[in-house]
């Protein structure tokens, strides 16, 4: 991500008038399904007992209690609604399905994915070997737009390239005296701008020319079209008026020319900007909609578990985002609350997984593969290739991190300094580097067809190699394929793969130092169940460590779990995601943005310092003012709701609407410090003012694509007016120690 | 990895083993020149003594105190390809397309020669400020990177269970003169590593134009005194303690306004995230907050695939990397007199290239140390040879330099931290022990 342009996401929201219309609220439908709070009955002790119960199951099963939740629990019993949970095919998701409709491309296969949408790399190639492009009209236009403005990128870098190579010989010496090698570099990006300094004078001077006359009548004829005549008239263009076109266009006419297409027309004018991003947009909006919005919130959690679990970075190549929609919808999810060994398996043969940790490229020493490459070395001409030949072999990434951190746990490394008696008794012989090798051995072959263009899973006898080879003190007999899966199936049954996955996830649901009792008792289930997650969760669910006391609101909340919990009390209506995804980004844990095989951690430790707290609060006071573009709160109807009038009560004192917000957001009251604070900052109307002057505005520098993605969200409505006191209130609230755990 | 050249389609998802701090660190580039008297203080052209006299209420805590600065490479770089042997024979044998030729090194003395990339370090190092250990490493030999950073952070290798960080127990043993700050240790990043955790409180902050909180006035709102309140009173002992240390920097920030510490004239600190992060060490040095330590990280060193030779992805890594620490250091200025700063990174790799033109896990690696105290323009440490017998397990570079000798020095010479079985227990690390990398 560039740097700057994205920074101001906490205070760009567009400012909000306060208008005073009530009425607008209407004709707004109920937030919640389930309202059931709706009743005036003086609670009993024991309902009171279960609602704190059904309020901890929802904080730790689920991204955060949403008002009307506890309610909803309460009606069908707390360990009915857990069953349900554990089986989200018996849930109905269809709300959440309607708002992902805006993402077409997610539905796509992974080849017709990347049909429709060429990578970087393909668009290379096609340029290289001249390829004829696409004959379907919009795949045609697709492409074409793709290469013109990628040669024009081109054509722009190398001159740039020219001008250094020029100035590069002074500046050089130079800087060898005082070494000012990056003050020199700058200023010779500088100077590549400059007019007529040298630089083929044709290419950005026309084009800038050109620019200047598109922006003008033509741009916005084109826009003023109705929708389904401007998407022909902007797929007819050339590929240069194309490229032009697009150039033209300001933010705000950007938004104009996607009005009132349909979803996959919308996806077509927003991937003419290059297909990663695109892809990249929808997948990280599409993560964070499901996380606020799915009913299936266990199969939400855990797939986001299994998917830092087994974790893949988006930013590994140009590829990798185009891998990532396919692994989330088909290797995580379906086996997110399945068997284990299924999901390892799948995350084995998954292209984003071969892709990301390398073993798509490792090849067999003694494999048919690396002999050819070697004969073929001798007739290659560049050397590089020649060289790239010879070498290819063996790259040991992935065995290692399988053993290390997707099943059997890094306590069963064995290493000169850790002998196989000092380890862990599951882990019974545990791992050395010659397992690694071995395992790496095995899995050779094990390969993406076609990376850039099919992108599905290959397993190429050529490249596997030969012999027997023995894994944790097994020997596997030579047989291509299924060595891999005879490895996997070994490493997935091991009792220290048990013992590693039942610990993780009592860290994520229960305690931040696991009661080994309990994780014992997991493992054992695991281990009887033939790892099944199911049955592990039932065990976790069933056990009294989960219900103790003491681990009540004991969890600090990850960034991830913040956000989307406090999204999740407010009841805010999300129509464009891109802005809590940038949120996430800026507290240190971006979707898919952890670099190391190892994912975030779960711990409270890496997420509790001060600048992780001043993102908190800014977060908390940015949200609850409307201040995050693309995500609007209604704290009117919420404390309406709360109220159980359906309708704002004018004479809602501040102390009243301070108790109601308390139990919105938090399900329970607060400190009586918290609670004193919030009300102080509301006693005083100057101290008020100047809390809303002191909002920091900047421009609003929301991602335009994800607009353009987003602009007819089926939920788009008219704003609310904002209730100040009450945001101001939320905003304390979301923010307050209290609402950091979980 | 970069198997797919970078496009240039202005594509934010293209960028290959940029640092996973990357995506993390937003930083912006906008001046933030404000009103007030103060506002003409902060281009290097008004003498340093002018801007501390001015702002003397922050300064006596850190008046010439010297300074500590910690980088880690996250990810194994390849110090065989950083520091090169190049008169080493099996050197070229072991490194078929990924060697740097002799002709292309950029010689240091005769035996070594660093990275061609590294340009900016090699007048750093002939000036006598740089000082290179080759094959210095943990003792321990896990292969796991996050066991391996987790003992180098911690400073106990093999040892799981030590809670705190080297460098925080070498503040804690240090002889205090002065009442510290709140940004006696920092952490350019949004945790809070390892190496920084423990009982001395430790600041992590990865934009400081942002470290504000609801508006950036120079007086803290309303909100924010709100917030302050409430994690003043809590019960809750860790997010109470956070609190606490997060307003008091919030507000030793809004008075200092480190935003007015522009670069020196003529420096330009790389467009990354790990740039950016240096240029806040240095503001954060320059305000006179009482850093004493410093930390930042980059990641993107874990080549096992086409990493490239002369250029290629480990070339654009060591280009970034060498060109933020020369500038920060000629940013530094006179105050560089009191820094050292010292590199490491988790293990290095194998000595053989693998089959997919990268280096798989190794051990031993190469450590920097520059500062205005420093023996520079020398390569220390013995070196252990590449013949398959003075290999780590047949495979890697031997560690010939316990990576606590090189902290250790630091530590004491630095920091003043004397208790050294503190700072590392058990590693009898002494005086006698140090490769008199700098001056007492």
């Amino acid at each position: 991500m560039r740097s700057g342009q994205r920074a101001g996401v906490f205070f760009g929201g567009v400012r909000v008038l306060v208008s005073g219309v009530l009425c607008v609220l209407m004709v707004e439908q109920p937030m919640v399904a389930a309202a059931a709070t709706r009743r005036a009955v003086v609670p009993s002790v024991q309902q009171i007992k279960s609602d704190q119960s059904a309020l901890h199951a929802l904080n730790r099963l689920t991204f955060g209690p949403r008002p009307g939740d506890v309610a909803a629990v309460r009606e069908i019993g707390l360990k009915a609604w857990f069953e349900r949970q554990l089986n989200p095919q018996s849930i109905d998701d269809s709300a959440l399905e309607e708002r992902l409709a805006a993402f077409p491309a997610m539905q796509m296969e992974q080849a017709e994915l990347m049909q429709r949408y060429p990578s970087p790399a393909v668009l290379r190639q096609m340029i290289a070997k001249g390829e004829p492009l696409p004959s379907d009209p919009v795949e045609h236009a697709i492409y074409a737009d793709q290469i013109a403005f990628y040669k024009a990128a081109k054509a722009k870098k190398e001159a740039e390239q020219a001008v250094t190579a020029k100035n590069g010989g002074e500046d050089a010496a130079a800087s060898a005296v005082d070494g000012s090698m990056a003050k020199s570099a700058e200023e010779m990006k500088g100077s590549a701008a400059l007019p007529g300094d040298g630089v083929d004078p044709a290419t950005p001077a026309m084009a800038t020319h050109e620019e200047q006359f598109y922006s003008g009548l033509d741009a916005v004829r084109v826009i003023n079209l109705p929708p389904d005549e401007r998407m022909q008239r902007i797929l007819a263009m050339p590929p240069e008026e194309l490229v032009r076109f697009r150039r033209s266009l300001s933010r705000s006419e950007l938004l104009a020319a996607a009005e009132g297409l349909s979803p996959m027309q919308r996806e077509t004018l927003a991937v003419l900007q290059g297909s990663p991003r695109m892809i990249g947009a929808e997948l990280l909006q599409s993560r964070m909609l499901r996380d606020i919005y799915s009913e299936r919130q266990l199969e939400a959690v855990m797939t986001d578990f299994w998917l830092n679990h087994f974790n893949v970075y988006i930013k590994k190549n140009q590829n990798e985002p185009f891998l990532l929609p396919a692994y989330e919808r088909d290797v995580i999810r379906p086996h997110a609350l399945g068997r284990f060994e299924d999901l390892l398996v799948a995350t084995a043969k998954s292209p984003a997984m071969l892709m990301y940790l390398d073993n798509w490229q490792s090849i067999g020493p003694d494999s048919v593969a690396a002999r050819n490459g070697g004969r073929l070395a001798k007739f290659a001409q560049n050397p590089q290739v020649k060289q790239a030949l010879k070498d290819r072999g063996l790259n040991e990434n992935y065995a290692r991190e399988l053993m290390e951190l997707h099943t059997l746990g890094v306590q069963c490394e064995v290493s000169a300094d850790r002998p196989v008696s000092m380890l862990d008794k599951a882990c019974g012989r545990g791992y050395t580097q010659q397992d690694v090798t071995e395992v790496a051995e095995v899995l050779t072959g094990w390969t993406i067809d076609q990376p850039a263009r099919s992108g599905t899973y290959r397993f190429e006898e050529r490249r596997h190699e030969p012999g027997t080879k023995t894994v944790l003190g097994k020997k596997i007999g030579e047989k291509g394929e299924a060595e891999g899966l005879e490895v996997l199936h070994l490493l997935a049954t091991s009792p220290a793969t048990a013992q590693f996955i039942s610990r993780k996830l009592v860290v994520r649901f229960v305690s931040d130092t696991p009661p080994p009792a309990l994780v014992d008792r997991m493992a054992k289930s695991f281990v009887a169940s033939g790892g099944d997650i199911k049955t592990v969760l039932r065990t976790l669910f069933d056990s009294p460590e989960f219900w103790s006391p003491e681990i009540r609101r004991a969890k600090v909340k990850t960034p991830e779990e913040f956000v989307v919990s406090a999204v999740r009390a407010s009841g805010a209506e999300v129509t464009t995601a891109f802005p809590l995804y940038q949120a996430l980004e800026k507290l240190g844990m971006p979707l898919y943005g952890m670099q190391t095989p190892n994912g975030y951690s779960w711990m409270a430790e890496p997420w509790v310092n001060s600048g992780d707290l001043v993102n908190r609060l800014n977060f908390a006071v940015s949200l609850s003012n409307d201040r995050v573009g693309g995500v609007q709160t209604d704290w009117a109807r919420l404390l309406g709701e709360g109220s159980g009038q359906g309708l704002v009560v004018a004479g809602d004192s501040a102390a009243e609407k301070e108790k109601k917000l308390e139990v919105a957001l938090l399900g329970q009251a607060v400190s009586d410090r918290t609670r004193e604070t919030v009300l102080a900052q509301f006693q005083d109307q100057t101290t008020q003012q100047q809390a809303e002057k002191s909002f920091g505005i900047r421009a609003n520098e929301q991602e335009p694509m994800a607009q353009v993605l987003n602009i007819s969200s089926p939920k788009q409505r008219v704003r609310p007016p904002l209730d100040r006191e009450a945001a101001g209130m939320a905003g304390l609230l979301l923010g307050s120690p209290e609402f950091q755990r979980r | 990895m970069a198997s797919m050249k970078s496009m240039a389609d202005q594509s934010d998802w293209g960028c290959d083993l940029h640092g996973r701090d990357a995506a993390r660190r937003q930083v912006t580039r906008r001046g933030f020149m404000k009103g007030g008297a103060l506002a003409l203080i902060g281009t290097s052209t008004i003498p340093a003594f002018l801007s501390r006299s001015v702002l003397a209420e922050v300064t006596t805590a850190a008046a010439n105190k010297k300074k500590l600065v910690v980088l880690f490479q996250r990810g194994a770089v390849d110090g065989l390809n950083v520091v090169v042997p190049y008169k080493e024979k099996n050197y070229y044998a072991m490194r078929p397309s990924i060697a740097i030729q002799e002709k292309d090194v950029l010689d240091l003395n005769g035996f070594f020669g660093l990275h061609p990339a590294m340009t900016a370090f090699k007048p750093l190092y002939e000036q006598g400020h740089l000082a290179i250990v080759q094959a210095a490493g943990s003792p321990d030999t896990t292969r796991s990177h996050f066991d391996a950073q987790d003992y180098m952070e911690s400073g106990t290798p093999g040892v799981k269970v030590t809670v705190d960080g080297w460098l925080n127990r070498a503040l804690q043993a240090e002889v205090l003169k002065d009442k510290p700050t709140a940004f006696r240790a920092v952490a350019l990043g949004t945790q809070v590593p390892r190496t920084l955790q423990g009982k001395i409180p430790a600041i992590a902050v990865s934009n400081l134009a942002d470290f504000s909180v609801a508006g950036k006035g120079p007086q803290a709102s309303p909100i924010s005194n709100a917030f302050q309140a409430m994690y003043d009173e809590s019960t809750d002992a860790v997010l109470h303690g956070t609190g606490q240390e997060t307003f008091e920097a919030v507000k030793m920030l809004k008075s200092a306004d480190p935003a007015k510490y522009q670069p020196a004239a003529g420096v330009v600190y790389p467009n990354t995230a790990f740039g950016n992060s240096m240029k806040q060490v240095a503001q954060l040095m320059k305000a006179n907050l009482g850093v004493e330590a410093a930390f930042s990280d980059i990641g993107g060193w874990d080549t096992h695939q086409n990493q490239g030779s002369v250029n290629g992805q480990l070339a654009n890594r060591l280009k970034e990397f060498s060109e933020t620490i020369a500038a920060f250091w000629r940013d530094m200025g006179d105050d560089a007199e009191n820094v050292t700063l010292v590199t490491m990174s988790e293990f290095g790799r194998t000595a053989r290239q693998n089959g997919t033109g990268g280096t798989d896990h190794g051990h031993a690696n190469v450590m920097f140390v520059l500062g205005g105290r420093v023996k520079g323009g020398k390569v220390y440490g013995k070196w252990p040879g590449l013949a398959n017998e003075q290999l780590n397990e047949g495979r890697d570079l031997t560690v010939t330099t316990d990576f606590r000798r090189v902290l250790g020095e630091a530590a004491y010479k630095t920091l003043g931290a004397r208790n050294l079985e503190m700072v590392f227990p058990g590693a009898r690390v002494s005086p006698s022990e140090f490769l008199n990398l700098t001056q007492a």
